[in-house]
């Protein structure tokens, strides 16, 4: 088996307490589950019988800024790209190689719903608002900064899936799509990164 | 078939004939006259500072009984053979250039001479150069010929500008020395009774359309062209008067002419190997309209190598929308492929373009620009009328700014003490507030001024947010900013930029078609105006409130949210009834205060 990294074991111990769901874990819950399933990966230094919390914070955070994760008040949970990627981890996953997975399906059907495709499609880019932005990633104005380029990283994500899998001429659109608004709005996604 | 060519005949008939279509007023004449004086500076190359036009206008009573052209240049017996003799050539107002490829302004070597055949009872070309003097004209009967006497004979200089009435005149001493050492000569075009036409009929009126004629305004503006009235011996300087640009559009407007413009389904190119440049339209903008006297400026001029080759009064390029704006506009455009001789769009009396499938494409798109700067204009006239409307606004905000900072400061500490991190609303990193609280903790930590924002920048920020007005307001974030700030109609209600969030602010977006409708239907002195205002900041507050609970919890249910908004908008409409009763109810803006 090919040995995984210690982000991908608190992803799949992630998956594991929520039963495969996206519903909150408590931090200290999180520690505990991690440090039980893999103590030589997650134990106080000098005191192997004991969790090493720091140990998990970091990596949980990182996570964060990938997508992977939402967070409030110290608890956390696994967003859609976040499940379907634990679930490749842990093999559970009806991997469908030219299927787009469900969380790229449904971001992709959400782009095309949006104020900024239907604008683009209709010649009119020059009209886009950074409002339609924030709809066009599935954000707002007020969504922090992490959760932010998470959201970035899965659109991409998803949009990169289609050109992969589908390979017809939305996939054209929405990569041209993507890539005007990144460089129209280069400014507001800048300064949360 | 082989034949044994013969010169052409074409009989004079045909000099009225086309004459009739020159269709002359007398500023269109003269510029056509100023154009060929000076060409022929151009042909002697002498600079622009050294040049010196003058043009005469003689009256009786309130008749116009002449009009005269001067420059001091003058032709000799066979410039007036090879050129002034000959009609429609080509090369007429270059011949006599010391420069064999010198631009000029003359076209196709008839706007004078027609002008001088067709506007006046006579008219002569009273010319001096080399000690010698030639009279040139056309007769009552529009023939023309030289005067008896005048052909070439020798005169002395003095006598010459007596002949030709140039001795009354007080003349720049530069000129007279080079009269007087031979270097130059001079021209005087004299036109006897000038018919009549309207809209020059006085000498005033004829002055103003000639500054502002396209063909002579350009001359005028960069040349020394003076004017000088009946028996004066003073010139007086002629000048463009400058039009101030409307406010806001200072700068003039410059857009490249593109590459291929689309018409009749084909892309019709605007460049090829002769002409590499496509061009480019430059508009600017009047601050006073552009109509009686100064309808001639509400132009678009097409330029050439070396001056006007059409022009379009803005009307003339085709319906366009916001036709109040249109009227400020003027400006010129170039673009050399027009002279291409191959596809030549130049007409003899360059006063319209050719139409050709390249000239109308132009036309389109400089009607499209027009357009979309008059676009710009009406939306700004659209934003100053709103900053108008909205001005007791400020007044009505600031009243529900000190509100709902009272509002807030009360509910704040009862809804979320103990439930977490409280405070200031921001992002996941915002840390002000009550703290994870057993629920006797009720807002110690709260009392202080300021919580802290979270989200991409760790800047401080009020403690509860503050509502600004669109198109009354001025962004506080920009120091520079003049003018209020202005939504988009497709932005929320209540918007907020990355930058407002940082700081706290909410705007109130008076561009939403319902605020405009409200405006319009009721005016912002209306309890309907302030009605809506109020509603907005309710909107606000429970956005914050709803932003607050989301700290508290990575999972919001529908149910967490509707009970949340339950909480606040009651709170909030039972502490306005108690204190916003005459805001919200009173018909004037006097008793609500």
């Amino acid at each position: 088996m090919k040995p995984i990294s210690k982000p991908q074991k608190i992803l799949s111990v992630m998956f594991d307490l929520s039963k495969g769901e996206s519903k909150p874990l408590l931090y200290e819950d999180i520690v505990v589950s991690a440090f039980q399933r893999y103590p030589e990966d997650f134990q106080l230094r000098g005191y192997p019988q004991y969790p090493d919390s720091s140990d998990i914070h970091k990596p949980l955070y990182s996570m964060k800024q990938d997508g992977l994760v939402r967070s409030a008040n110290k608890s956390f949970l696994l967003t859609p790209r976040g499940l379907d990627i634990a679930r490749n981890l842990i093999g559970t996953a009806d991997a469908q190689r030219d299927r787009l997975t469900k969380p790229e399906e449904k971001e992709v059907n959400r782009i095309v719903q949006s104020q900024a495709f239907r604008l683009f499609q209709e010649g009119q880019a020059a009209r886009i608002l950074d409002t339609d932005l924030y709809e066009y990633f599935g954000v707002s104005v007020r969504t922090p900064r992490s959760e932010f380029l998470g959201r970035v990283i899965t659109v991409e994500q998803a949009i990169a899936a289609h050109r992969v899998k589908r390979k017809n001429e939305l996939s054209d659109v929405l990569a041209k799509l993507h890539q005007w608004l990144v460089g129209r709005f280069a400014e507001e996604i800048q300064t949360r990164k | 078939m082989s034949i044994k060519v013969q010169p052409f005949v074409i009989d004079v008939a045909v000099l009225d004939l086309i004459g009739k279509e020159f269709r002359f007023d007398h500023a269109k004449g003269l510029a056509e006259w100023l154009k060929n004086s000076s060409d022929a500076y151009l042909r002697e190359q002498i600079p622009d500072s050294e040049q010196l036009v003058v043009v005469r206008f003689c009256e009786s009573g309130n008749t116009l009984t002449r009009i005269e052209c001067i420059d001091f240049v003058g032709m000799r017996k066979n410039q007036i053979d090879d050129a002034f003799k000959r009609f429609f050539d080509p090369e007429a107002a270059k011949k006599g250039a010391k420069q064999a490829h010198v631009k000029v302004l003359g076209g196709h070597g008839n706007g004078g001479k027609f002008y001088m055949r067709q506007m006046f009872k006579s008219s002569r070309a009273v010319t001096y150069r080399d000690g010698k003097m030639n009279i040139f004209g056309f007769n009552a009967k529009k023939q023309y010929g030289f005067e008896e006497e005048f052909e070439d004979r020798k005169v002395p200089l003095a006598e010459a500008l007596a002949e030709a009435g140039l001795n009354k005149l007080s003349l720049p001493p530069e000129i007279m020395r080079r009269l007087k050492a031979g270097e130059t000569g001079f021209t005087a075009v004299v036109g006897e009774k000038p018919d009549k036409v309207k809209g020059t009929s006085n000498l005033k009126g004829l002055v103003d359309k000639l500054i502002f004629h396209p063909q002579a305004r350009r001359l005028i503006d960069r040349k020394p062209i003076f004017v000088v009235f009946n028996e004066e011996a003073t010139l007086t300087r002629l000048t463009a008067p400058k039009l101030e640009a409307k406010e806001g559009f200072e700068t003039p407007i410059v857009v490249e002419v593109p590459a291929e413009l689309p018409h009749g389904g084909e892309k019709i190119v605007f460049t090829n190997a002769k002409f590499p440049w496509s061009g480019r339209l430059a508009l600017k903008t009047s601050r006073e309209p552009l109509r009686a006297h100064l309808s001639s400026v509400n132009t678009i001029d097409f330029i050439g190598e070396v001056g006007v080759i059409g022009t379009y009064r803005v009307h003339e390029l085709g319906a366009t929308r916001f036709s109040g704006q249109v009227e400020f506009i003027y400006g010129e455009c170039e673009c050399p492929i027009l002279e291409d001789p191959d596809h030549d769009c130049v007409r003899n009396d360059r006063q319209k373009l050719l139409e050709t499938d390249r000239s109308t494409a132009l036309l389109e798109w400089v009607r499209e620009q027009v357009e979309a700067l008059a676009e710009r204009m009406e939306t700004k006239n659209q934003q100053e009328r709103k900053t108008q409307d909205l001005k007791n606004t400020s007044v009505l905000n600031e009243m529900l700014n000190r509100w709902k900072d009272r509002f807030m400061s009360q509910v704040w500490i009862e809804i979320f003490a103990g439930q977490g991190p409280a405070g200031g609303s921001g992002g996941e990193q915002g840390t002000g507030g009550g703290g994870k609280g057993d629920g006797q903790n009720t807002g110690g930590t709260l009392k202080g001024n300021e919580g802290q924002e979270g989200g991409s920048e760790k800047t401080r920020k009020p403690r509860f947010p503050q509502v600004l007005v669109s198109g009354q307001d001025n962004d506080p974030l920009d120091p520079l900013a003049t003018i209020p700030f202005t939504c988009d109609p497709r932005h929320p209600a209540i918007y907020q930029r990355t930058k407002d969030v940082a700081a706290g602010i909410y705007w109130i977006n008076t561009s939403r078609p319902l605020a405009e409708k409200i405006i319009d239907t009721y005016t912002a002195e209306s309890p309907r105006w302030r009605e809506y205002l109020f509603q907005r900041y309710v909107e606000i507050i429970a956005r914050e409130a709803i932003y607050q609970l989301g700290k508290t919890s990575a999972t919001l249910s529908p149910d967490d949210v509707v009970r949340q908004l339950d909480d606040v908008t009651t709170r909030i409409h039972d502490q306005a009834a108690k204190d916003l009763t005459s805001f919200l109810f009173a018909e004037s803006l006097q008793s609500a205060k």
